[in-house]
């Protein structure tokens, strides 16, 4: 049970070891000159020089969100209407049921502003 | 060329059939039509009146949701629907009747508490609607498909709410955190998922184990997938050394939505921990025995360690579920046992801790939401200070759930750990039992830590406003945490009865 994990618990062990190693023999061998421009966080980079935190306007992203979300529950219907026929009455009724929480969703984002532009 | 639909499917669908699936998930249908309805009262209604009539109708949903479980358990015929994609057996009852309790009470903790912060209340009822039902697809999920659904209903749900406290930077950054952890546990869950199907063929649970069985030698495609849902579930469940968001993500959200998660999603990855791995891989019980107890030690170990040093109460009570999740593990470990009996005792005191961990845990938190004012949450330990001169009850209540998680007798947490320790012993992982015991006396120093601010004196000695239904909640919680103490015996029984009997044949 344990004992067959043993190798793993070895090769663990080699890793941490040789990471170990590497890192110290290069702190301790490697020399060391800081500079400013090295210590920038992009070295020999693009300097930034506006705050990342900027403002956008999200409009777009909660159109498209809202319209990636009725796309794919759309796609729901092709495998329906593939089969329409053999699912017979409770096929229907069940996509009418769909169709009822998709309305609501929809009537949810309307009347929460969810479509509109400005 | 192949002619398409060579073989005819039956596609026939009887409406006896339907309505005897439905009714074996009646609980969950309950809440889902519950959800639609609050959505429409929330349109429907004027502003001012959306956020009492949305948690009215919350609250009707759950008490149906829980008297239907309650119902099925005592008088249903409980078994497989849907072809097998999902059941209504007392497993998924027990945790539907869990899920529905805690959603009671986060609707009795929160209700005020988002009055007092001014924050939108319909939709955070209809969200936390929308995470019960995803637990509870996850408890009563017995295909690996209908599990992930349910995984993903709850998780979205939950990002959203934590980040509810829109102005606040921490709690933007505890809902961008929860969803990009989050994401990744979902994936590897999803990418463990898609290699036990590739190395059995079926996503079915009761299915796999069958193929397992069959097969004698261990395809090494399973226990990649193993691996790599043990490391989802770790994430899910915040177990070390997958834990790393838990501290962060509880402090940011709002407290009620802390304290439902930190109970919540607790008990529905467990759940679906022990449904897959206990119900789907017993026969690879040796492998993820081994992964869950390096998991279960690391948690305790680092769970408790890092609890000493903390300061927020969030924080604190985040670490300290840390090393709670290494506790129950040791449960699940004992679930996957050959030993009938030690398995049985294993999955049942999982069950019991889970439920009275609920009660312990969210009362904790919920006496924290009554301290926030409308600023922002108040979780400093300092912040406790004088809180029996300011409201001796919950003073004393918190007592309870401090020493309760502690694991002093006579409340229920010491029942829950002798429990769990117990299995541990009988499955012979006594190693793992001796870790869990030396942590439990040094989670001890950091629980009454919390007490030392709650029993001294301090310069504020106004009274503490405190609405009756929260008052309520944390009541019955800490009620129950001494009641169940005094006789565990009664959730036991509903614990051992729980744990399915299709996990004991072969």
């Amino acid at each position: 049970m344990l004992e067959s994990y043993v190798p793993l618990l070895i090769f663990v062990l080699i890793v941490l070891g040789l990471i170990g190693a590497l890192v110290t023999l290069s702190f301790v061998l490697g020399p060391n000159k800081p500079h400013k421009s090295k210590l920038a966080p992009y070295e020999s980079g693009i300097v930034t020089d506006t705050p990342a935190h900027k403002r956008l306007s999200v409009r777009f992203y909660l159109t498209a969100m809202l319209f990636i979300i009725f796309d794919v529950e759309s796609v729901f219907f092709y495998p329906w209407a593939v089969i329409m026929r053999q699912l017979k009455w409770f096929g229907l009724i069940e996509m009418f049921v769909f169709m009822g929480i998709l309305l609501i969703a929809l009537a949810h984002i309307w009347r929460k502003g969810g479509l509109d532009w400005d | 060329m192949m002619p398409l639909a060579a073989t005819a499917v039956d596609l026939t669908y009887s409406w006896s059939q339907a309505l005897a699936d439905l009714s074996q998930i009646a609980p969950i249908a309950t809440l889902t039509l519950f959800l639609l309805f609050a959505i429409v009262v929330d349109l429907a209604l004027p502003k001012s009146r959306r956020g009492d009539a949305v948690a009215m109708v919350a609250a009707v949903g759950y008490v149906l949701s829980l008297a239907t479980a309650f119902y099925r358990w005592n008088y249903g015929d409980n078994g497989p629907a849907y072809q097998g994609y999902a059941t209504g057996d007392k497993f998924s009852l027990f945790f539907e009747m869990l899920f529905a309790v805690l959603g009671i009470l986060t609707l009795a903790v929160s209700h005020s508490y988002l009055k007092r912060r001014r924050f939108v209340a319909g939709e955070f009822h209809v969200l936390i609607l929308a995470a019960v039902i995803g637990m509870m697809v996850l408890a009563s999920a017995t295909s690996l498909v209908t599990a992930f659904l349910g995984l993903e209903l709850l998780s979205i749900s939950l990002y959203i709410v934590c980040g509810y406290a829109r102005g606040e930077t921490k709690s933007q950054e505890s809902a961008a955190k929860y969803l990009l952890v989050g994401g990744f546990a979902s994936a590897f869950v999803l990418y463990g998922m898609a290699l036990v199907y590739g190395g059995t063929g079926t996503t079915l649970i009761p299915d796999i184990a069958k193929t397992l069985q069959a097969s004698s030698s261990s395809n090494p495609l399973i226990l990649l997938g193993i691996v790599l849902m043990g490391v989802g579930f770790a994430f899910k469940i915040s177990a070390a050394p997958f834990h790393m968001w838990t501290p962060d993500v509880y402090q940011g959200a709002p407290i009620p939505v802390t304290a439902f998660m930190s109970v919540g999603t607790k008990a529905a990855g467990f759940a679906m921990v022990i449904r897959i791995f206990a119900g789907g891989l017993p026969h690879l019980a040796p492998e993820w025995q081994v992964l869950l107890a390096f998991v279960a030690a690391t948690s305790m170990i680092v769970g408790n360690l890092m609890a000493i040093v903390q300061s927020s109460l969030k924080r604190l009570l985040a670490y300290s579920g840390v090393a709670q999740a290494g506790y129950v593990l040791i449960g699940v470990i004992a679930g996957g046992q050959a030993d009938p009996a030690v398995r049985a005792a294993g999955l049942a005191s999982v069950l019991f801790y889970l439920f009275v961990y609920m009660f312990m845990n969210f009362g904790a938190f919920a006496v924290v939401t009554a301290l926030a004012g409308p600023e922002g949450d108040r979780d400093r330990l300092s912040d406790l200070e004088g809180l029996y001169r300011r409201s001796p009850l919950m003073a004393i209540l918190m007592t309870v759930f401090m020493l309760s998680l502690a694991g002093f007798p006579p409340f229920v947490g010491f029942f829950g750990k002798l429990f769990l320790f117990t299995a541990g012993v009988s499955a012979g992982y006594t190693w793992l039992v001796v870790v869990a015991v030396v942590m439990s006396v040094v989670s001890v120093y950091y629980y009454v830590r919390v007490l030392i601010p709650v029993w001294s004196s301090s310069v504020r000695t106004d009274k503490l406003e405190w609405s009756v239904s929260s008052t309520m909640a944390i009541v019955l919680s800490g009620a129950l945490s001494l009641v169940l103490g005094l006789y565990p015996t009664t959730v036991l029984i509903a614990s051992t009865l729980g744990v399915p009997i299709s996990f004991f044949g072969p």
